[in-house]
């Protein structure tokens, strides 16, 4: 098989790394597209990514939609790479503007998901240390949040309310100036 | 047992198992458990590590974050260590005081808004404040339009404990910032000063703005010169007063903005590493005795922006052998005989295009009043250039031909390879702007029919463009001149249609070299 592939190839195949979930299951990625990992990429970096990383922390069922982020955000870094080295210019922002727009569509539709789903992924993307994930994810769990009250924050997130009524009063009057 | 744990086993294969067998017998009751929507399933937000809890908190604006304290007491503290605080809604300065009190962290930045703060009401939490920053610091004061005799109760009083005249006391002194690395002040013209003593160690970058200095006992020179601010590398002074005299003494500084400070009359920088240097608005006020201006050692200075009056006996700029670009005052194209603040203006900027011999870039503006009945035509003055390579010029023209300006300005400068042309729309409407000066402002019309050589100019992007028959006859004209160019890049103004622009850009495409290298865009992006 090595002696068939082309130079090209070849570099591709070098390029690939595997990584293992806590079920066992193998991913082939491209590095572009582990890197975004910090984790990985400190791994990659350290020369110890022979045999595959193995990620006990991770699912096969999170690893997978984390890849798909991945993928998808290595493919939008490389493109603004290309797009800034040869057109440097404003004219072309009107391309970069299409580019993220679709980004930000596929970031809308990626956070579609259950609320298990949610927290497994911002623990998956604080592991893996991959900040744009980690962001995009703690951004949705804000967003839940906003406009409600406390009650309605506790009953969605299931917050057992565990302060004395003396206790929640004087935090109260603490942070009177959050409430006004 | 920590949370990934516990998610761990329940994924482990025989796991998986068991239930995928409960999901069988009651989906309902399963979905609810596992994560669902249902509300009796465990609380997996809480179980979020701080800093994690602090990342999704940092999503919400600091007083919503605040109040998830309530929630349970694990939520009590999360708040509070928060690296940035956004105190913004407006607040009051004992709100302020209680939040800065409650939290635990550095603060990497906070961000506060006031309205209408008393000066008297600024000390106690500035000071914790300097204490708590290590990064930025930017506070914004919103006054209230208030008639003058209208003075609010606070303010009052304290004017009657200090005892002193109602524009001193409505003052404060700010505290030595010895963490923050930047602070922004945008004050509302509270008054202000700088202490005596103390050093701002680390600041790097200062901004002023709508600030009111009053006599302290130290200076805004000395307060942001070296001895005092050793890292600054960034100051920015906008819209101020209370400041006549201003020397600066830094071995750091590299970015120096003076706009508007109101009767600056003396201005001395001795900045070796100083690389952009603008000053704008300040010295017009002047009309009789010309301000004095010593910026003779600043010998790294790359660009020079000087929208200001320029007197070549009072203001030493030094030989400036790094220069490369040149931001002269503004000109007015049409004057009326006799105005003095006209006059003014305009002999800054020939004074400026006459003191330079070369420079790679040069910024002009061509200034035309909505009124120019009975008025002169100024451009023959302008006789003297720099030599230069790129030429950008920014023309508001209110309603008026620019052709005859803007001709005569590139008759001037024919060796340019770049030109940057900014229209600016007039203010008022179109229907209100429209020339009523008869063919006045198209005179001399000369540019409609002489040759120029541009044999230089490769690249042309022209900005807000609207269309009229006065700009697409002078782009015509242009691309006529420019016999190599190379590439144009054009923005329209926001209220043409796509289509017309598109019309426009067909008109324009058979002067361009390669319609490769035409481009267009709709609007400023």
């Amino acid at each position: 098989m090595a002696s068939a592939g082309s130079g090209d190839e070849k570099a591709a195949a070098a390029a690939m790394i595997t990584l293992i979930s806590s079920d066992n299951e193998k991913f082939e990625v491209t590095e572009a597209t582990a890197t975004l990992s910090q984790t990985i990429r400190h791994m990659i970096e350290d020369g110890c990514t022979d045999g595959g990383v193995p990620l006990p922390n991770v699912t096969s069922k999170i690893l997978a939609r984390v890849i798909e982020y991945c993928k998808k955000h290595a493919t939008a870094a490389a493109g603004e790479e290309g797009s800034s080295s040869s057109f440097s210019d404003a004219a072309f922002l009107e391309v970069d503007r299409a580019f993220l727009e679709e980004l930000e569509e596929f970031d809308d539709a990626f956070l579609e998901v259950d609320r298990a789903t949610l927290f497994d992924l911002i623990l998956a993307a604080n592991y893996l240390d991959i900040k744009g994930l980690l962001n995009l994810t703690c951004q949705k769990v804000a967003d839940s949040v906003k406009g409600k009250t406390p009650e309605q924050i506790r009953e969605m997130y299931n917050i057992v309310n565990d302060l004395t009524p003396e206790e929640e009063a004087e935090i109260r009057r603490e942070t009177q100036w959050a409430f006004e | 047992m920590p949370i990934r744990t516990r998610c761990m086993h329940l994924l482990l294969p025989l796991m998986r198992k068991c239930l995928l067998l409960q999901f069988q017998q009651d989906p309902t009751a399963f979905m609810t458990e596992h994560g669902g929507a249902g509300a009796d399933g465990e609380d997996r937000l809480s179980a979020l590590p701080d800093e994690l809890l602090v990342l999704i908190l940092l999503n919400l604006r600091t007083a919503k974050a605040a109040r998830t304290s309530v929630l349970s007491c694990r939520w009590r503290r999360v708040w509070t260590f928060l690296p940035e605080l956004q105190l913004t809604f407006p607040c009051t300065p004992d709100g302020i005081a209680a939040a800065l009190d409650a939290h635990k962290v550095d603060l990497q930045s906070l961000f506060v808004v006031t309205p209408d703060a008393a000066p008297g009401s600024m000390a106690p939490w500035l000071s914790a404040a300097a204490r708590r920053v290590s990064g930025s610091l930017a506070f914004c004061n919103m006054p209230r339009d208030r008639d003058d005799d209208d003075t609010n109760a606070a303010e009052e009083e304290e004017e009657e404990e200090e005892g002193e005249e109602e524009e001193e006391a409505a003052a404060f002194e700010l505290p030595c910032f010895d963490r923050a690395t930047l602070l922004y002040l945008n004050l509302g013209h509270l008054g202000v000063s700088f202490p005596p003593a103390g050093k701002f160690a680390r600041l790097t970058h200062i901004l002023l703005d709508h600030v009111r200095f009053t006599a302290g006992a130290c200076s805004l020179g000395a307060a942001v010169s070296s001895l005092r601010c050793p890292c600054l590398e960034k100051l920015t002074v906008h819209n101020a007063d209370g400041v006549v005299d201003l020397a600066i003494d830094s071995g750091s500084l590299k970015e120096l903005q003076i706009t508007k400070v109101r009767g600056l009359w003396w201005l001395a920088v001795a900045a070796p590493a100083l690389r952009d240097l603008t000053l704008a608005y300040s010295f017009f006020l002047h009309h009789q005795n010309p301000p004095v201006a010593n910026i003779s050692t600043c010998h790294q200075l790359q660009s020079l922006e000087w929208n200001d009056s320029y007197d070549l006996s009072t203001v030493q700029l030094g030989t400036m052998e790094h220069l490369q670009r040149l931001g002269a005052s503004m000109y007015n194209v049409f004057g009326e005989e006799g105005a003095v603040a006209q006059h003014i203006i305009n002999r800054s900027c020939l004074g400026l295009l006459r003191r330079f011999r070369a420079v790679q870039s040069l910024c002009l503006t061509l200034l035309s009043p909505r009124d120019i009945v009975g008025y002169q035509y100024l451009m023959e003055q302008m006789t003297v250039f720099p030599v230069i390579k790129n030429l950008y010029l920014i023309v508001f023209a209110n309603g008026h031909g620019f052709g005859p300006s803007s001709f005569h300005v590139l008759r001037k400068c024919t060796g340019i390879r770049k030109l940057l042309l900014q229209l600016l729309a007039p203010v008022e409407s179109e229907a209100e702007t429209a020339c009523t000066s008869g063919r006045i402002c198209d005179q001399p019309s000369n540019w409609r029919t002489e040759e120029l050589l541009l044999n230089n100019l490769e690249e042309v992007r022209i900005r807000e463009l609207r269309g009229s028959e006065h700009e697409i006859s002078f782009v015509k004209r242009l691309l006529n001149w420019a016999k190599v160019l190379k590439r144009m890049i054009i923005t329209f103004d926001k209220c043409v249609p796509e289509s017309m622009a598109k019309e426009c850009c067909q008109l324009f495409r058979i002067y361009v070299l390669s319609v490769r290298n035409m481009l267009y865009v709709l609007h400023v992006p």
